[in-house]
């Protein structure tokens, strides 16, 4: 996305003796940021309904988002299919579905039959056979792992995912004791050196969120082109 | 349900996602035009259908609804979101981009307020007690499980968190000789964190593989509903 | 008052003057060492006399000349100033009286010069008035026929021509010698003192040498040398060079270039015959009246000098107005045209001869100047001790200088390469060993030629033309090499997918049931007693957050749990923060419904509160105002479910009996754990997941306390969850459908990863002996 502050259109807010330039993108979401922010930790009852009216507002303008996003890739493929070639037929495939989509559902409603029609017959077919796909590129990445990085490691995540799958099921109707089961040794590594780690993991995303949303807040990085 | 029960429309689209299946299948041998053909139809008609759901279930009720028929406190109430939400529709040309700035910094300004609020909230702090609380007999012990067993899993997850976060640390000072390093117990402790990440990541990789296995065996489940009664005639 | 004609720019000038009052020339002669100390003194020696005795001395002797010129007669000369070596050598006898001295013998170049003064004798100077560099000494008288040996050697080698001589080299030096204005003349300026004067000067005297007549031109022969070259006795002189040749003819001074004082005896070497030259055109110089008429023609041709620092002129320091020795300088820009190196040849002298003027000495003074050419080009060389004198080596005389052969204007050098090379140009012209008056870089010569040819060593032009051949193959389409229909990896790929199609298909076709299915597990069973203890009629929060792709494990795991729900008679909100959501949630209650005979129709039953856009955010938004935030429900009547429905009794989600999410994403989860269950005060919140959320979710439900109060992870839960109610879904649970499938094929999938890694493990390890072997034999 654009710069605004490079923009002649778009000003500044020039601090008060501070020779600085904040720009008005950054502004607006140091500001509103902080209001959001501090109604989480305040208990002040207007600042709680003020913070919800925030939220609520970034829910209308998130879903005007997703309708920017639809027209751009609207936008991209007819510029492919206008320049022709071998992908303009899939550009021509790919706009009629998205015009066929939007007036039957746009007709129908998100839940109407023909609506499910569309989604039931298209969407969810094509979505689960590409998950289905994934399956054998798993076990293939699995078997070419030793092949490539070859260390404690790479033992280690490979034992864990053997064990894991092998106590997933029994095996020809064979529960195998000290792997299958609440207490075999799947449970327990699931249970015990699994929960370990991902809490550890739960904790650094959350620190790291918190590290990167109080740069956001104060300034220091600007993802939104400010 | 057999074939013969469907009615149209749904045999019609039984037997679409049943070729579409197949054609997704066929990346098995190979890239080719089906598969690419299905790709396109399918990334056509999941945005066309995001499209109307946010319109139908966000524009329409709470903006163009209040705006139209709306009171006055209603119209006023949306008029800051109305506003932001017309400067957005600038970034679809990549000239006038620069005009959707505001609005999405208004959206990465809150997004990350909540996103903050709920980190510590529903994070930090939950999960630091939950990990003191692991050798808390009094919490959380399990009323028939072992105290001993109890004790080694907490002193195991305690460890694994600690250790796990410590691999996550990278500072280091820098050395004349060299490139930094960190300490050598940091670095230790960074090794035995480096262990139960592992085996997390790989506890993950065999979630993933079954849940894509699942998946194939549902759409293979399908196939066959729908093959057999065809070939049978049933 | 007689007009004295300057040697410079030959025009008239009061004899009273001592500088030209247009060029400011000397007209007088400065007062200055004996010649034979001049030349015998290093450069830049102190004079071992005393200056101003020395200079008493010399003053004295140029008077004398002075004076014996112009009576016609020679000038006496004290003997004891004359030096030693010219009473011994100089057969000349030094007049006694003004009248001049003809004693026998005398040189050639001497009658000459007094038959040419004769016969242009200008009138004489006013000697009393200028500072003639000689002070006549009475007592010189008798010894003016005491000639020094060398002298009267001088007189037996040479025999005066005619001729002309030039006399410009006696003041081509940069030492030219300062010219005072007529208002300017330096009255103190002493006149040589005879005592000063060299024994060689008492013995000219005693040996009846003839009277320098200052007043009267010598006879000079003049004749016609190269530019800058002078014709000392026998040789040619050229100033700065040396020698250039012996010649038999001698050139004369011209009488009017010459000194006034003039030898008044033929014994008078030419050296001496310079000296009186050098003298009579010093005496012009300081603004002595000159007869015009009478002045040589070289001295009529020089150019009206530049100004010249007269203090480097003046050999006794006294300052005056400057002087201007542009005469001097033309010479030596003349002599500047002539390029480096040019052989001297009798031919190219010859011809230079024709061209030039008589030079200033007459006589023959060739012994006596190749010797003070020699003295000075030893000066000139570095380190080269000169005998010392009254004068600085900065502030000859000029008669001195007349005598210094040095000469920039001739073109030809016989430079010496071990001398260093001959300065061109400036006040140092003529001198070798100095720093060049104009750096070399200055100098015009041609230009080096460089090769065109780029200069490459082999190696860089190795390298170059392998780059080139590398920036060549850039451009050149390259064949990409075929490759195999069937590789390894593709033949891979396609037996995995094989073995699992076919273990699917087989129990897919069998419909077989054998496998049990998973226990009861601690999560399940938790989410299973929640769910029983939900009231009738509960109103339970449904989110349906997975995507399609793996619809297929949700629903098999959720199924159950739905139909738990239904059978609860529950009222289930439908909420899904993907765009998918609404459809899936659809999906899965005509799913359960389909399975289970119970089927959900209608806003009574559920309703579809639709998407939630904005994720965490929308979470957070509805987690607050649910009724603000999804205030209808997707069905085709768009109802207002809030307040027609049992969801009136909820104004936020703490208002539920039940928060159940069924997500197949870790990060949905967590944003569903973040924000929602911290607004739930105290109602259940259960969890739906799929096995590769499971890791991340399940800190979350061993927390303590818990924020996740319930789980059912995948098919395995899913199944779990039907064996321990196996009245739900009519045991047609879609768990145990997939079931048998599942554990077959996931037994095939590990038996491939362990087959393909022992395979891929003994390749990688039979490659790093291939390798390790190839380094070694490296």
């Amino acid at each position: 996305m654009g710069s605004g502050c490079d923009h002649p259109g778009w000003g500044s807010i020039e601090t008060g003796g501070a020779d600085m330039k904040i720009p008005v993108a950054a502004a607006i979401a140091i500001a509103f940021g902080l209001v959001v922010l501090a109604g989480y930790f305040l208990p002040l009852p207007e600042l709680v309904s003020l913070r919800t009216i925030l939220v609520q507002w970034s829910m209308i303008i998130a879903s005007t988002a997703l309708f920017v996003g639809v027209a751009n890739l609207l936008r991209v493929h007819w510029f492919k299919l206008r320049k022709g070639g071998t992908a303009s037929a899939y550009s021509f495939l790919l706009i009629a579905s998205l015009l066929v989509t939007l007036v039957v559902v746009g007709l129908y409603g998100p839940t109407g039959s023909w609506s499910l029609w569309i989604f039931n017959s298209i969407q969810f077919p094509i979505e689960s056979s590409l998950m289905a796909i994934l399956a054998v590129v798993l076990i293939y990445s699995a078997a070419r792992l030793m092949r490539r990085r070859m260390d404690l490691f790479s033992l280690l995540f490979g034992m864990a995912v053997l064990l894991v799958l092998l106590g997933s099921a029994p095996i020809f109707g064979i529960e195998i004791p000290f792997l299958y089961g609440p207490d075999g040794l799947r449970s327990l590594i699931v249970q015990i050196p699994a929960v370990a780690g991902a809490r550890g993991i739960l904790l650094g995303v959350a620190l790291g969120t918190i590290a990167t949303g109080l740069r956001i807040l104060i300034g220091a990085d600007r993802p939104y082109g400010g | 349900m057999s074939l013969a029960d469907m009615s149209l429309p749904d045999l019609v689209g039984t037997l679409l996602g049943f070729f579409l299946t197949l054609m997704v299948f066929s990346y098995a041998f190979g890239d080719n035009a089906l598969f690419r053909a299905t790709i396109h139809i399918f990334i056509g008609v999941s945005a066309g259908y995001a499209a109307i759901v946010a319109w139908y279930n966000v524009i329409w009720p709470q903006l163009f609804l209040p705006l139209v028929f709306g009171s006055q406190s209603e119209r006023l109430y949306i008029l800051f979101p109305l506003v932001l939400s017309g400067l957005l529709l600038f970034k679809a040309s990549p000239r006038l981009s620069w005009v959707g700035s505001p609005a999405v910094a208004y959206l990465v300004g809150v997004g990350v307020a909540v996103g903050i609020g709920g980190a510590i909230l529903g994070t930090i702090f939950p999960q630091t007690q939950a990990t003191i609380n692991l050798l808390d007999t009094g919490a959380g012990a399990p009323p028939d499980g072992s105290l001993l067993f109890f004790i080694a899993q907490g002193v195991l997850i305690i460890l694994g968190t600690v250790t796990t976060l410590i691999y996550f640390h990278f500072g280091a000072r820098n050395r004349v000789s060299g490139a930094p390093r960190r300490p050598e117990w940091v670095e230790f402790l960074a090794r035995v964190g480096q262990v139960f990440i592992a085996i997390t990541l790989g506890v993950i990789f065999a979630g993933v593989f079954t849940a894509s296995l699942t998946a194939m065996i549902e759409r293979v489940q399908f196939i066959y509903d729908v093959f057999v009664p065809l070939l049978t005639g049933q | 008052m007689a007009d004295v004609r300057c040697p410079m720019c030959g025009k008239p000038n009061p004899e009273e003057l001592e500088l030209c009052q247009f060029c400011q020339a000397r007209i007088k002669p400065l007062e200055g060492r004996s010649p034979a100390e001049e030349f015998n003194s290093p450069i830049g020696a102190e004079p071992p006399l005393d200056t101003g005795g020395e200079q008493d001395s010399i003053d004295e002797w140029l008077n004398f000349l002075r004076q014996s010129e112009d009576e016609g007669e020679p000038r006496p000369f004290d003997e004891e100033q004359l030096a030693d070596w010219m009473k011994e050598d100089l057969d000349i006898k030094m007049p006694e009286s003004q009248e001049p001295l003809e004693p026998e013998g005398t040189p050639d170049w001497l009658s000459s010069l007094r038959s040419i003064a004769d016969e242009d004798a200008p009138e004489p100077p006013d000697v009393e008035k200028a500072q003639p560099a000689v002070e006549p000494s009475p007592t010189d008288s008798s010894e003016e026929n005491e000639i020094p040996g060398w002298l009267s050697k001088l007189r037996s080698r040479r025999t005066a021509e005619e001729g002309e001589a030039d006399q410009e080299f006696a003041f081509q030096l940069g030492e030219e010698p300062k010219i005072s204005e007529q208002a300017g003349i330096q009255e103190d300026r002493s006149a040589i003192s005879t005592e000063s004067v060299s024994d060689w000067l008492s013995e000219l005297r005693g040996e009846e040498a003839p009277v320098v007549d200052s007043s009267q031109p010598p006879e000079l022969v003049q004749e016609e040398l190269p530019a800058g070259q002078v014709e000392i006795g026998e040789e040619v002189v050229q100033p700065g060079v040396g020698v250039v040749s012996q010649d038999e003819d001698i050139p004369v001074v011209e009488a009017d270039r010459a000194s006034e004082i003039q030898p008044q005896t033929e014994e008078i070497p030419d050296w001496l015959a310079g000296i009186v030259a050098g003298g009579a055109a010093v005496a012009a110089a300081e603004g002595v009246e000159a007869d015009l008429d009478n002045l040589p023609e070289w001295l009529a041709d020089l150019e009206k000098s530049s100004a010249l620092d007269r203090e480097e002129i003046v050999p006794f320091g006294e300052e005056g107005e400057e002087l201007t020795f542009d005469w001097l300088q033309t010479q030596v820009r003349a002599g500047q045209e002539t390029p480096y190196g040019e052989e001297l040849t009798s031919d190219t002298l010859g011809t230079e001869a024709d061209t030039r003027g008589v030079g200033p000495f007459v006589g023959d003074l060739s012994d006596f100047l190749e010797e003070a050419e020699l003295s000075s080009l030893e000066a000139a060389q570095p380190g080269v001790e000169q005998p010392g004198g009254d004068l600085s080596p900065a502030e000859l005389p000029t008669w001195l200088e007349a005598m210094r052969p040095v000469d920039a204007a001739a073109g030809v050098y016989a430079i010496d390469a071990q001398d260093g090379q001959v300065e061109s140009s400036g006040p140092l012209a003529g001198m070798q060993g100095v720093l060049p008056a104009e750096p070399e870089i200055a100098r015009l010569k041609k230009p080096a030629v460089y090769a065109l040819r780029l200069q490459v060593t082999e190696s860089q032009r190795a390298h170059a033309s392998l780059l080139d051949e590398l920036v060549k193959s850039e451009g050149e389409p390259k064949e990409i090499p075929g490759r195999p229909a069937v590789t390894s990896p593709y033949l891979f790929r396609l037996i995995i997918f094989a073995v699992l199609i076919s273990t699917i298909l087989w129990q897919v076709f069998t419909g077989s049931r054998t496998s049990p299915l998973p226990g009861l597990m601690p999560e399940t069973f938790d989410t299973s007693e929640i769910i029983d203890d939900l009231p009738e009629n509960a109103l339970v929060l449904l989110g349906v957050d997975y995507d399609p792709a793996l619809a297929g494990e949700m629903e098999a795991a959720a199924a159950s749990l739905v139909d738990h729900m239904m059978l609860k008679v529950a009222y289930l909100g439908l909420v899904s923060t993907s765009s998918t959501g609404p459809a899936l949630g659809e999906h899965l209650i005509a799913t359960v419904g389909s399975l289970s005979g119970n089927r959900y129709q209608g806003i009574e039953m559920y309703a579809n509160l639709g998407y939630l856009p904005g994720g965490a955010s929308g979470l957070q938004a509805f987690a607050q105002a649910p009724r603000q935030v999804a205030p209808f429900a997707l069905d085709p009547e768009t109802t207002a479910v809030w307040s027609n429905t049992p969801f009136q009794a909820a104004q936020d989600l703490a208002g539920f009996d039940l928060v159940a999410v069924i997500t197949d994403d870790s990060d949905k989860a967590r944003a569903w754990i973040e924000q929602v269950q911290p607004t739930l005060n105290g109602t259940p919140l259960i969890m739906v997941i799929s096995t590769q959320a499971e890791p991340l979710v399940r800190p979350y439900y061993q927390a303590n306390p818990k924020q996740v109060d319930g789980m059912v992870v995948g098919l395995a839960g899913g199944g779990s969850y039907e064996q321990s109610h196996q009245d739900l879904l009519a045991g047609n649970g879609l768990a145990r459908k997939y079931w048998d499938a599942f554990s077959l094929s996931v037994l095939a999938a590990v038996v491939l990863i362990a087959v393909g890694g022992f395979v891929n493990l003994v390749t990688n390890l039979l490659n790093a002996q291939k390798q390790s072997k190839a380094d070694k034999k490296r």
